[in-house]
């Protein structure tokens, strides 16, 4: 599965981008499954700096998600300042298209955050993770470890191969 | 939402007119599902999800716009006597 990065334009460039006007970031579209079976999509920060997939805590209230005291952890973060993470299951599904899909259930933490990331575990250690700021995309192609409850993927078109 | 492609979608976004764009900087949004047009914003992500439940639309994908980088006055940095860079946080933040 290749997603393009999205780019995110600027005026006030800095050194930095050499004159670009824009910033690429992997920015990816995810569903979160919701009480109703629907998946409700939002732009995932794909961030190997996380340790964890982040959702911001409105999530776990619209899921109904209560924390138990043995599920609430508090993390330091890259300034040093201290944040309470508690942890739930929710369901993911990253799509390509209606025809390629992954769905799978994993733990992820809440957070008093405004943006969702998406770090390691429960999410890019299910895929080998390819970014290319070249082309401005990347490819995440799910591994067998991928824990998934539904999938979907393209047949080969064999039309054009030559018979044996 | 049966036929999201999400590569149409980060396409149409990527090609929005900054001019248009430029009134949602720092907020949060929900994108049409191909990315053509920006439906709701807001300052946070709960009132976005507040303002999505009041038009009643689940063909959404949220997101957030980044603000533009401001550039410092002058004053924010100078060399210390040892000629290093030293940066005012507080003004470069202002």
């Amino acid at each position: 599965m290749i997603f393009r990065f999205k780019l995110n334009p600027t005026r006030n460039s800095p050194p930095s981008l050499r004159g670009q006007q824009f910033r690429p970031r992997p920015y990816v579209p995810i569903g979160l499954k919701q009480l109703d079976g629907t998946f409700d999509y939002t732009d995932y920060l794909l961030d190997t700096g996380s340790d964890d997939i982040i959702l911001p805590l409105k999530c776990a209230r619209e899921l109904k998600i209560r924390f138990h005291k043995s599920e609430v952890f508090i993390h330091s973060l890259a300034d040093m300042s201290r944040m309470s993470v508690g942890y739930g299951d929710v369901e993911f599904r990253l799509a390509i298209s209606p025809f390629h899909y992954v769905q799978w259930r994993t733990s992820v933490g809440f957070a008093p955050v405004e943006r969702p990331v998406f770090g390691w575990a429960g999410g890019l250690e299910f895929f080998h993770v390819s970014f290319d700021w070249m082309l401005a995309r990347v490819a995440l192609i799910p591994l067998a470890s991928l824990p998934l409850t539904a999938s979907a993927f393209p047949r080969p078109d064999r039309s054009r191969e030559t018979p044996m | 939402m049966e036929d999201f492609d999400a590569n149409v979608y980060i396409m149409n976004c990527n090609n929005y007119p900054l001019e248009k764009l430029l009134p949602f900087r720092g907020k949060h949004v929900a994108w049409s599902m191909d990315g053509k047009e920006i439906v709701a914003s807001a300052d946070s992500h709960e009132e976005l999800a507040e303002r999505i439940h009041e038009l009643g639309r689940r063909d959404v994908v949220r997101s957030y716009i980044d603000p533009e980088p401001e550039i410092a006055s002058q004053n924010t940095i100078a060399l210390d006597s040892a000629g290093m860079f030293e940066m005012d946080a507080t003004a470069a933040m202002t």
